[in-house]
């Protein structure tokens, strides 16, 4: 999930000792695998829903050619307005409910399925694609209620 | 356009802009999307939201990449806090004697402070993972995870005591060669 060694590593330290904690729980592999993957899951969305507080400003400025990153827009806004934007869907993403943005980065920036995403957070598939809609709507939902054209 | 009519696109327009509807649904949502100002608003926001969210997790990877430019030790976790705060107290009190005293001359001007410090810190490390790696394989069924965890920390850290340990385990069978 995009974790660099060292912070992989405080994961997997961090993992390790809640098996130890939650050892008597496991008994079948396959429990103690769904757990291993959600819990690794959730602390690396921690580290990174921690990151979330770069300003969009700090974005901006790292990232110059972001109108042409946003490609396929006829017209694309300006700075100021690609900074307002940024900063809304920014301010929305660390607002998500935890279970939300676990499944919105499951979904696109790991790019996986529905079923595999149901598997990791245990719903069924078509409550994973409810709440998929449910987070694309509440971003979304930010840039047009801010009035920022898109 | 009808409130009830956009409602009936409302889920599909989603998919619509994810590309996950087939060629006639597809067709049908783009239909309404000429019709409706609403529903093409909600659209490019659909898509100029998840957009900018796929730079903002891009930027989010790379901070950690633009860390590791500067040295290994100022990075190090809290983890390795108490590790270096134990080694510096130890080096402060000698005065850094000790060391100089136990190495060959050839080596004392390559030894610096930093460097002590780095390999005080990966020893550590390496004993934490290999600490943890041990109390994960008293669990049943986690033998891969574990062989894992080892193959890791031979590949990373095999300067270290702790990769030392796991080479001299001859009850340690680890199938394949630490690349596989």
């Amino acid at each position: 999930m995009g974790m660099d060694s060292a912070d992989a590593e405080d994961v997997l330290q961090d993992v390790s000792i809640q098996v130890l904690k939650h050892a008597e729980q496991f008994e079948q592999e396959n429990v103690m695998v769904r757990w291993l993957v959600r819990t690794t899951v959730n602390h690396c969305l921690t580290e990174h829903r921690r990151r979330f507080r770069h300003r969009a400003s700090r974005i901006l400025r790292r990232r110059p050619d972001l109108g042409q990153v946003l490609g396929g827009d006829r017209d694309p806004p300006d700075q100021v307005g690609l900074g307002e934007q940024l900063e809304a869907v920014r301010r929305a993403l660390a607002q998500l409910d935890p279970t939300l943005l676990l499944i919105v980065v499951l979904r696109y920036f790991c790019d996986l399925d529905s079923k595999a995403i149901a598997e990791i957070v245990e719903m069924n598939a078509s409550t994973v694609r409810a709440r998929l809609r449910e987070a694309r709507m509440l971003l979304a939902g930010r840039l047009i209620r801010r009035g920022i054209e898109p | 356009m009808t409130k009830t009519s956009c409602e009936e696109f409302a889920d599909r327009i989603i998919d619509y802009v994810d590309g996950e509807l087939l060629e006639d649904e597809a067709q049908a949502v783009a239909r309404h999307l000429d019709e409706c100002e609403r529903c093409r608003q909600t659209a490019r926001a659909l898509r100029r939201s998840l957009g900018l969210a796929k730079v903002i997790w891009e930027d989010n990877l790379a901070q950690p990449i633009a860390v590791s430019s500067v040295p290994h030790v100022q990075k190090l976790g809290r983890r390795s806090f108490y590790v270096l705060a134990a080694a510096a107290s130890i080096l402060l009190t000698t005065g850094g004697v000790f060391f100089l005293a136990l190495r060959p001359a050839s080596q004392q001007a390559a030894l610096t402070f930093e460097e002590v410090q780095r390999q005080v810190a990966r020893a550590g490390t390496a004993a934490q993972l290999l600490a943890a790696t041990r109390i994960v394989a008293q669990c049943e069924g986690t033998e891969s995870i574990v062989e894992q965890q080892y193959r890791y920390i031979l590949s990373q850290y095999a300067d270290t005591p702790a990769a030392e340990s796991i080479k001299a385990n001859p009850d340690l069978k680890l199938g394949g060669t630490q690349d596989d």
